[in-house]
């Protein structure tokens, strides 16, 4: 690596590091560390930037996946959650960050019984029909409703736009929600740290 | 805010993100007075995290031959593929759960980076600066540890728009002879060869009008970290000179787009851009202090003084 694409990446894009790196929860001295590691992430994968996707969304996708790893590895730096609803108020997107790809720390008993609501959901997945589990498919996967209308007409259906989709998706809520709530999901559910 | 309860459908889609910002700002407000609908609005957020929680985990990423290499997933999320190769991938999406996984990622970075700079980025701290630096550039103790130091404080300079300037024993400044009133005073000038001085003194053009006999142009050049810096002083005049300046890069490519600022006390400064060629020139400048301020990079620029 040469200094210029280090000052020039840094000017350009450090001011977006460090916002991800505070939205993810890491503060203080737990956030510059993942700063400088997540530099370091970039820059061990420049080499292979073929500058075909933005750059944004190559160094956000970078420092997400540096986060998740850092969390990971230890699970103290695992940051408090904040309330979803109130990031859904400032148009943020709740779970992009852990904890909602970290698994919560449970003890056994909890993850016992979270795998088994995995299950519940897989078995009530297969009893959709097919369209709309492929359509709940892709949300739970993170896509937004325009991003599954575009596949959905790749797959073959022309008439799928985003109403389309957001009411199979609320049609396949409402049949998997009492499931969910049978369960135990609700809105204090939390058995992380 | 809304007079009645929204829908179940309604709270569904705004819990995804997916109302209009009008309905969506509407929803908000109903749910913040609303003690009911905001319980049903929690139990959605909780239903989505655990269906995504499952997703997760239920499928393990395991990439096929005929998956689209990671790039071109971002490139689909940030939208900036063409709509042929975006109908290819979005086909693919729908059997392929490893890619799905990972567009889906790239494509929820990438909104996320939108909001946040929507909010407003923040800086990081300035110190985290030369931590970083220091991750890539560490600075050892050398034998040549004098010379390091001066590139490094030229580097600053660099970055700084500072005044040009060098010390330390391996670098002594070039002085040159001066030239009718001009005398180029930075360090590492020194004439190109002779060849090169004749073909851009021929290139010059004639002078305007008849002038005393006029001193011969001088011809310098100064290596730039990427490239190289020729600045040739001419005077037509003891009064009037003219300043041309020819910008390459390392690959000895001319540099188009460089914007050059000459400067000096007590006049508007002067501003001039490369041209294809990447060369530029200042006429008429008569005897004065100047101040060349190359902006080769918006975040870079080298300065060089004129006396």
């Amino acid at each position: 690596m040469i200094r210029d694409d280090f000052e020039s990446l840094y000017a350009a894009h450090s001011p977006l590091v460090w916002s991800l790196i505070r939205r993810s929860g890491s503060r203080d001295a737990d956030g510059e560390d993942l700063f400088v590691e997540s530099w370091e992430a970039i820059f061990a994968a420049l080499p292979s930037f073929r500058g075909r996707a933005k750059i944004s969304t190559w160094i956000g996708t970078i420092v997400r996946n540096t986060c998740i790893d850092r969390f990971r590895r230890n699970r103290r730096h695992a940051p408090a959650e904040g309330d979803p609803l109130e990031m859904l108020e400032r148009g943020m997107d709740p779970d992009l960050f852990p904890p909602g790809f970290l698994p919560p720390q449970c003890s056994p008993g909890e993850e016992a019984s979270r795998r088994e609501v995995q299950v519940l959901v897989r078995a009530a997945l297969g009893g959709l029909p097919p369209e709309r589990k492929l359509i709940v498919e892709k949300w739970m996967d993170g896509f937004d409703y325009r991003e599954i209308a575009e596949i959905l007409q790749a797959s073959g259906n022309a008439r799928a736009d985003k109403n389309f989709v957001g009411k199979q998706l609320y049609l396949a809520k409402i049949a998997l929600f009492p499931i969910l709530k049978k369960a135990g999901v609700d809105s204090s559910r939390d058995c992380r740290e | 805010m809304i007079k009645r309860c929204p829908t179940l459908e309604e709270i569904s889609r705004y819990v995804d993100g997916e109302l209009p910002p009008e309905a969506a700002r509407e929803v908000a407000d109903h749910l913040r007075d609303c003690p009911a609908c905001r319980q049903r609005a929690s139990e959605l957020v909780s239903a989505r995290r655990t269906l995504r929680e499952s997703s997760v985990e239920s499928s393990p990423p395991s990439m096929s031959p005929g998956c689209p290499d990671e790039e071109s997933l971002l490139a689909y999320a940030d939208i900036s593929l063409c709509p042929a190769e975006r109908r290819k991938i979005a086909a693919h999406l729908v059997s392929c759960a490893r890619c799905s996984r990972l567009a889906a990622i790239a494509s929820r970075s990438a909104r996320f980076g939108v909001a946040l700079a929507g909010e407003g980025l923040e800086n990081p701290p300035p110190a985290l600066y030369a931590r970083t630096r220091e991750r890539f550039f560490p600075q050892r103790p050398s034998p040549l540890g004098e010379i390091v130091a001066v590139l490094a404080e030229l580097w600053r300079d660099f970055n700084r728009g500072a005044a040009y300037r060098m010390r330390g024993p391996g670098f002594q400044p070039v002085v040159s002879e001066p030239t009718a009133e001009f005398d180029i005073s930075y360090a590492e000038c020194r004439p190109l060869p002779a060849a090169s001085r004749e073909k851009t003194a021929r290139s010059a053009p004639p002078p305007r009008k008849a002038v005393p006999p006029a001193p011969r142009g001088r011809v310098w050049d100064y290596p730039i970290p990427k490239g190289k810096i020729e600045v040739e002083l001419k005077a037509a005049a003891p009064d009037a000179a003219s300043l041309k300046i020819r910008l390459t890069g390392a690959d000895g490519k001319p540099l188009p787009g460089v914007t050059v600022d000459l400067e000096t006390p007590g006049r508007a400064a002067q501003t001039r851009r490369t041209g294809r060629t990447g060369r530029l020139e200042f006429r008429d400048l008569p005897p004065a202090s100047y101040r060349l301020v190359f902006r080769l990079t918006p975040s870079r620029s080298l300065v060089v003084v004129l006396q």
